[in-house]
């Protein structure tokens, strides 16, 4: 088979065929409008996080300047203070937003008991965040299968029913090696249209040309891949145009919404998470309870973590800071078991959802997309740990002025610890579980393939 | 050049074809007629291996074809009942197209237009979109199709179903001039006239028996007619 005299004529034949061009412009353009969806997100979010700098140190002047410029006063305005911690996106985040516009990004945590603090979020339409974003992720997981279903499903039927089969079979040309041809330059002309999409998102979004960037293009073209197998394992059942486009629309319909919504469903009734509410409710109790004891009992349970402020005499008769900031932290003391359970659950969560993501091809992609991007709860968590983290540097920082029986002295405000956490310098390693993807395409491919061998004769 | 032997092909306890026997040697044009469901469009997939036989074997220039299905095709060329192009490519494309798949890369776009002259085919048309020919436009495609193969055999399911008389009529001095140079011919065909035109022999079938095989030259218009008409009734 003179595979170079067959393939412009293939080719026209293909690209002249009803829509397709039509259908390849429309998946380019809905690829260039995600890029710029999600670069508008993230961009979006990105400003409000440049912006925190300023705000935070008009904040404070506004705060300070409300208060006498003398130590006690200074101690007062300690409660008011805002101190701003930002979760910087990784450059991929806008290919795959995942949880970032779910999860706060900005919070803004003062040195009362932190845990309640720790999930307050701006409000969003849940109409809105249930619809999902029209990222690039999104494009590919649910979008691209549709047009390589609608492309692929009829190569050999369409010839069949359109009488062109037969005329083809009387060749002395193995026929599956035509066969390869038609469904290899269907396969390939969405294969280009997503390249270009991925080098458009290369120059608009200025990425970096590094590992992440393979990773995605390389788990990209393992996913068209595995839908390709899939089409041509049903091309090989040799049934007709109808019977595969509903096939194929049935495994797309059951691996792309309702495997992962009863996944979802059942992770939720498997993995409940009651703590997200014990939390709540042990740090307010755990602090609470403070105000009905006596104050030496608070604060010899604060020195037992901070044994370093022992020799503080809190003062029996009148209100004092370094008594209420101790009753905050033993609020968190009390909240740190559920906090722990509820964390652990979600990780156990996401640990399944990767176990899960082994063998269902659409989460594999979506959950290696967000993982290279870095927008996934893993992200979010790690996010909180280093607010966790500030809270501490912040208490630890003003402690010293609260913990003492003298006057303290003034307090530096230049040298505040100040919050910076950015995805883009944690290292990502290319998430092995999407090689189960490969796995799949070329096992599909191979069964395909030997089927083709028996059910389309020479 | 073809050859049935005991072919048979069995449908659960329909036979479609029974017992055929039947070997037509080169330059002969050898006219298969009968009603429906005679068995003749059977035969032709045989021949082509698009079905497996039962029972009995087909063979091409001495070669079973279904032990060598690729190296018998290159010896035939088969132009069905209604030919189906691809309907987004130009005639000459088609040509092309087929031409390739069938091992003959080597033409020129004049080779090709060539071909069209002999079927009578006009080279405007030819350089148009197959999808807005004609089923008799398509079946001359068809016919060029099978002349740019050069085979050494043809098998014909009812060639001239929607060609105009003269173009019939030009399809059958075609087959002459085929069957002149040393081309075995097997045509499957209702057109009792045509295959007294065209025929050097004619076989009658039914329910997928052979039941007379008739030298054309024996025989009148009429004569043919009668036979035909007597195996129909019988």
């Amino acid at each position: 088979m003179n595979r170079k005299r067959l393939l412009p004529l293939e080719l026209k034949n293909f690209l002249t065929g009803r829509a397709v061009l039509l259908g390849l412009l429309v998946i380019f353009l809905a690829g260039v409008y995600a890029i710029e969806h999600g670069r508008r997100i993230i961009a979006a979010q990105q400003n409000v996080l440049n912006a925190a700098p300023e705000l935070q140190r008009a904040h404070f002047e506004k705060v300070l300047a409300a208060h006498p410029n003398t130590p006690a006063g200074a101690i007062e305005t300690l409660y008011y203070l805002n101190h701003f911690t930002r979760h910087e996106p990784s450059r991929f985040a806008p290919l795959s937003i995942g949880l970032r516009e779910v999860n706060p990004y900005n919070l803004k945590v003062r040195m009362l008991a932190l845990e309640g603090q720790l999930y307050n979020s701006d409000i969003s339409n849940p109409a809105t965040l249930a619809l999902g974003n029209f990222d690039l992720s999104f494009l590919l997981v649910f979008l691209y299968p549709l047009l390589l279903i609608a492309f692929t499903h009829n190569t050999l039927s369409a010839e069949q029913e359109q009488g062109t089969w037969n005329l083809i079979c009387a060749q002395p040309t193995a026929p599956r090696q035509l066969l390869w041809l038609k469904a290899g330059i269907r396969g390939a002309a969405l294969i280009a249209v997503w390249l270009l999409t991925l080098l458009v998102s290369l120059f608009w979004l200025r990425l970096p040309l590094d590992r992440r960037f393979g990773f995605i293009t390389l788990i990209s073209l393992a996913y068209l891949l595995f839908w390709f197998a899939t089409s041509l394992f049903v091309m090989s059942l040799r049934r007709s145009s109808n019977f595969n486009a509903l096939a194929l629309l049935g495994v797309w319909l059951t691996l792309t919404i309702l495997v992962p919504a009863a996944l979802n469903v059942g992770m939720s009734v498997a993995l409940p998470v009651p703590e997200a509410l014990a939390v709540t409710v042990n740090q307010r109790e755990g602090y609470h309870a403070q105000w009905d004891r006596p104050k030496p009992e608070t604060m010899q349970r604060f020195f037992q973590t901070y044994p370093e402020y022992a020799s503080f005499q809190v003062p029996l008769d009148k209100f004092s800071y370094g008594w209420y900031y101790a009753a905050q932290h033993l609020g968190d003391v009390e909240a740190a078991k559920a906090s722990a359970q509820y964390r652990a659950k979600l990780r156990q969560r996401q640990q399944w959802t990767r176990v899960v993501a082994w063998m269902l091809p659409t989460i594999t992609t979506h959950s290696a997309f967000n993982e290279i991007a870095q927008t996934e709860l893993e992200n979010h968590l790690a996010y909180l740990d280093s607010v966790r983290s500030f809270h501490e540097q912040v208490c630890r920082f003003f402690y010293p002025f609260l913990m003492r029986n003298d006057t303290p002295p003034p307090v530096p405000w230049d040298q505040l610890p100040r919050h910076r956490f950015s995805d883009e310098a944690q290292k990502v390693s290319f998430p092995f579980y999407s090689l189960s993807l490969l796995t799949l395409s070329f096992g599909l491919m191979g069964l395909a393939m030997r089927r083709m061998r028996h059910r389309v004769s020479s | 050049m073809l050859e049935a032997i005991n072919l048979t092909k069995q449908y659960n306890s329909t036979k479609a074809l029974d017992t055929l026997n039947l070997k037509i040697e080169p330059g002969e044009v050898f006219c298969l007629l009968g009603a429906n469901g005679a068995g003749k469009t059977t035969t032709i997939h045989l021949f082509l291996n698009f079905i497996a036989p039962t029972s009995g074997t087909a063979n091409i220039k001495g070669l079973d074809v279904t032990t060598h299905p690729l190296e018998t095709k290159r010896h035939i060329a088969y132009i069905p009942e209604q030919v189906m192009l691809y309907k987004n490519l130009t005639g000459v494309e088609n040509l092309a197209y087929f031409s390739t798949l069938a091992g003959h890369d080597e033409y020129s776009r004049e080779q090709f237009l060539r071909f069209f002259d002999q079927v009578g085919l006009q080279r405007e048309a030819a350089e148009k979109r197959v999808g807005t020919y004609s089923k008799g436009m398509r079946q001359k495609v068809g016919i060029a199709i099978a002349l740019a193969k050069q085979a050494e055999a043809l098998l014909l399911d009812e060639p001239t179903s929607g060609l105009d008389p003269k173009a019939s009529n030009e399809f059958s001095e075609l087959l002459k001039t085929l069957s002149a140079k040393g081309v075995a011919v097997l045509m499957a065909t209702h057109d009792l006239f045509r295959a007294k035109e065209s025929g050097t022999r004619v076989g009658i079938m039914r329910h997928g028996q052979l039941r007379s095989t008739l030298k054309t030259e024996d025989l009148g218009h009429s004569d043919l007619e009668r036979i035909y008409l007597d195996h129909m009734h019988d």
